[in-house]
């Protein structure tokens, strides 16, 4: 970071000491000269400096590491929400059906893992959640879990993702 | 720290007239906080559907070129096969598929959840993205209780009218809100706006074949409760029960107003249609398929959940902007309110006829004239001065001038001035100087650059009849107030100071005596041990300091004072960083004042919070105003927001109105006070911001000195500008 404090540095000379302001010239006619000249009191007592600053750097270093932190922060979520925004892909997994037809011999399909594989057959008819007397085969009612590996006890098929 | 020495001495301009080649990080930082803050926004608008949302809705048209099979056909549409015609399919008999559309909402929809749980019933719910992204823990509830969800597009428009870009964009904007939600994709869709099979025509057909060709099962519904209308339970009820067992998807919606009615009538019609022999199971139970969800993994599952993520954030801190508004809403107008009021209590009082300070004043006062290269103006001062109608005794201090002014003031051979020269240290220690050399207790303090009035001098000290008056303020006013720059600046002046100054007087917490027109009891200043070098703003350090010690501070609105304020941008940056920088460092400074009892306690405990409110706190929030101002103006209410912000544009201009009234200024400058709150506030953020970022990283202003052990480093006396001839002088 280039300002404040370089700046100061650019006006420093080193080594340079500077005398107290004692110089004064009085101009009154009546010639009182500068032994009568009070110190200039430049301070309170019990002044500490300039307010805020701080000479040693370590404060401006430390934010200035939370500064890139948050820039990335920044950064990444601007980023994020443009690439999610822009789009991708809008087709549906495939859904095996045959159709109106339920009471159809099937073997047991079992959701793709995301893919559209078209060997799969009519499924079997699950369970209906809430009734007692389910269809013809006793499987358990586990349509619409999302991670969907659900084996399918009845059909003795392949019931794995 | 990766800036290395060399490149700072090797480059010994000074900072504005080089572009380095890397932007600092404290204009990179603020810079990439509103490009978030942007896109945040955006979003925002986005799944709220104030932006890119689509109302209009087709009215019906001619079914001709829809197949029979589907307008005869069951409610649920396979248009899927490229090869083959479309095909429908219906559910079996005494099955009942619940379908709940534009969910989910936050109220309605766990109470529809809990219905369906306690009859252990499961549906469809079709959801919005704009809903599912905001409320993404109900979608995941949904799927985890056995339910179905389904795309119901993104922001709800009529497809029918959009370009299949459109439609696909929808459709994977939906499908990544439901990946983020909960991990799955979906293969059902109903489009917004559908009705029964039969109700397909030659619009909404295309889309549909569309639709299927991307692989999704159209579902539409032949069972209509109509619950949004509200008709009452019992009839929803009743249109809801399908006929003669037939097998049916009821359309419902748990969404989009007051859902009361229909929660109520599904706590009714669950048991009812169960004992009846039906079921509610999920469509693809109801159909003997396998389920309509995939689970979605990897890049697309964190993309989904990432995007998800962002809307929960852009929520939260939307909020939180909000209730920032709220707060500089109230600070605003509490401010004018005040500003008003107590403006009339203090001109009722020092107008009153009977008013007095106390005895009159007419002792001699010393006038101290710090003065750095004014060799254009030193001489009109102290002519001013002398043409004062009261006796005054002139000090001109020249802190180590190059110009030569002393040497003019010296051969101008004035009786009643001196001058006392110094090497160059700085305006405090210059005013510090001179009040060494005073002879008199009243003290008044000026800037090289300023003209007194001939009455400015006995308006000013005539408050010192009342022995509790520490200090007094004068009014100041701009004098080159003809360009825009400067006709800005005189109605900050006028209202913003001296407005100010009236409140500040009664409330007894006036934060600061302007450096061109103040005067200072002799006493009262060594009490608190002169003029400090400590700050930037060293006349705000010395007033809290007096109030501190128990003084009253008062204004004298008939001391005038004419400045020139600065003319150009760089040099009002300049003036106005160092006073906000300055004004910080004092309250820190005097922080303390808080815990304190006595005089100084009430200073901490009143004044000096006000005054933290008023001129840090608001000034650091008031950009809130112009962002929701630009997203009223693009994603909202356009009339409304328009409507709010010249609301509080006419409240600014009858306090200036009456600002002006009262120091009977011609209000033909008010003219610019619009283009003011477009253009001159949004600079006062940026030197704010600036001088916040200073004050925490610590960094060292060129016009500041180092003190250690006695080695005082002289970058400046008084903010020298770049290389130019006349030095502006801060007016406070």
């Amino acid at each position: 970071m280039r300002t404040p404090v370089e700046t100061w540095r650019e006006g420093a000379h080193a080594g340079h000491t500077h005398e107290p302001n004692e110089v004064t010239i009085q101009l009154d006619g009546i010639g009182r000269q500068l032994s009568e000249l009070l110190p200039e009191p430049t301070a309170p007592d019990g002044s500490d400096g300039p307010v805020f600053v701080d000479e040693s750097g370590r404060r401006g270093k430390t934010l200035r590491r939370l500064g890139w932190v948050l820039a990335a922060v920044f950064v990444c979520y601007a980023v994020t929400l443009v690439v999610a925004v822009m789009g991708g892909n809008s087709s549906a997994p495939f859904l095996p059906l045959t159709g109106q037809e339920q009471q159809e011999p099937a073997t047991t399909g079992n959701d793709g893992g995301g893919t559209p594989a078209g060997a799969a057959t009519a499924s079997v008819p699950a369970a209906d959640a809430g009734e007692p007397d389910a269809g013809t085969d006793s499987t358990a009612p586990d349509a619409g879990l999302p991670a969907g590996d659900s084996p399918d006890p009845a059909q003795g098929q392949e019931g794995v993702n | 720290m990766t800036t290395p020495a060399p490149r700072g001495r090797r480059n010994t301009h000074r900072k504005k007239q080089t572009r380095r080649r890397r932007l600092p990080m404290r204009y990179m930082l603020p810079l990439l906080f509103l490009v978030a803050l942007l896109a945040m926004l955006m979003l925002r608008g986005y799944v709220h559907s104030e932006i890119l949302a689509d109302h209009r809705i087709r009215p019906p048209v001619a079914t001709d070129r829809v197949p029979e099979q589907v307008l005869d056909g069951g409610p649920v549409i396979d248009a899927r096969s490229t090869t083959g015609p479309a095909k429908t399919l219906r559910i079996p008999d005494h099955r009942i598929v619940l379908t709940f559309d534009d969910g989910p909402d936050p109220v309605w929809t766990p109470k529809v959840l809990d219905e369906l749980k306690k009859y252990d019933a499961h549906g469809v719910f079709f959801v919005t993205g704009t809903m599912a992204s905001r409320y993404p823990d109900l979608v995941e509830r949904m799927v985890r209780e056995g339910h179905e969800v389904g795309l119901h597009t993104f922001n709800h428009p009529d497809l029918s009218y959009q370009s299949t870009s459109r439609i696909d964009w929808e459709l994977s904007q939906n499908q990544l809100v439901l990946a983020g939600a909960a991990g799955i994709r979906t293969s059902l869709f109903r489009p917004p706006y559908s009705s029964f099979a039969d109700a397909m025509d030659n619009k909404s057909w295309p889309v549909t074949q569309y639709i299927g060709s991307r692989g999704y099962l159209t579902v539409v519904n032949n069972t209509d409760s109509e619950d949004w209308k509200r008709p009452g339970v019992r009839a929803i009820i009743e249109r809801a029960t399908p006929k003669h067992g037939k097998g049916a998807i009821i359309l419902m919606h748990d969404s989009g107003g007051d859902r009361s009615q229909t929660v109520t009538a599904l706590g009714k019609f669950l048991p009812k249609m169960q004992k009846q022999g039906y079921s509610f199971a999920n469509l693809t139970d109801a159909l003997g398929a396998p389920s309509a969800h995939t689970p979605v993994t990897g890049f697309d599952l964190w993309k989904g959940k990432a995007f998800v993520y962002a809307v929960g954030v852009s929520e939260h801190i939307t909020d939180v902007m909000v209730a920032g508004l709220a707060v500089i809403g109230v600070l605003v107008f509490a401010r004018f309110g005040l500003m008003l009021v107590l403006s009339f209590v203090h001109a009722r009082r020092v107008r009153g006829r009977g008013f007095r300070w106390g005895e009159p004043v007419t002792r001699t006062v010393t006038v101290l004239v710090p003065a750095y290269n004014e060799k254009k103006c030193i001489a009109n001062t102290v002519r001013s001065l002398l043409a004062s109608d009261y006796p005054v005794e002139v000090i001109v201090i020249d802190d180590g001038s190059t110009d030569g002014t002393a040497d003019i003031v010296q051969r101008m051979r004035l009786p009643n001035v001196r001058v006392v020269r110094q090497r160059n240290a700085g305006k405090p220690a210059a005013l510090n100087n001179g009040i060494a050399h005073a002879r008199n207790d009243i003290i008044v303090m000026m800037d090289g650059d300023t003209v007194f009035e001939p009455s400015t001098v006995r308006e000013l000290v005539q408050a010192f009849g009342d022995p509790r008056v520490g200090a007094v303020a004068g009014n100041a006013k701009v004098g080159n107030r003809d360009s825009l720059i400067g006709a800005w600046q005189h109605i900050e002046y006028v209202m913003g100071f001296n407005l100010d100054r009236r409140m500040y007087d009664v409330l007894r917490c006036m934060p600061t005596i302007p450096g061109a027109v103040g005067a200072f009891r002799r006493e009262a200043l060594e009490r608190v041990g002169g003029i400090s070098e400590d700050t930037l703003a060293e006349d705000t350090d010395v007033t809290m300091a007096l109030h501190r010690d128990g003084w009253r501070v008062v204004y004298a609105e008939n001391a005038r004072a004419w400045t020139e304020a600065p003319e150009t941008v760089q040099q009002l940056w300049s003036q106005r960083y160092r006073w906000s920088y300055g004004t910080m460092q004092a309250i820190w400074k005097h922080r303390r004042a808080v815990i304190e009892g006595g005089a100084s306690g009430r200073f901490g405990r009143v004044g000096l919070p006000f005054v933290s409110l008023f001129m840090v706190v608001a000034p650091l929030l008031a950009p809130l105003i112009d962002v929701f101002l630009l997203y009223g103006l693009v994603f909202g209410p356009t009339e409304k927001t328009v409507g709010a912000w010249l609301g509080v544009l006419a409240v600014q201009l009858v306090c200036a109105a009456y600002a002006f009234r009262l120091d009977r200024e011609r209000m033909t400058h008010l003219l610019s006070l619009p283009l003011q709150q477009v253009l001159y506030r949004q600079l006062m953020y940026v030197v704010l911001l600036q001088s916040w970022i200073t004050a925490l990283t610590g960094g060292r202003l060129r016009w500041q000195k180092l003190r250690r052990t006695g080695v005082v480093e002289a970058p400046g006396s008084m903010p020298t500008q770049r290389g130019r001839a006349q030095d502006r002088r801060p007016v406070a």
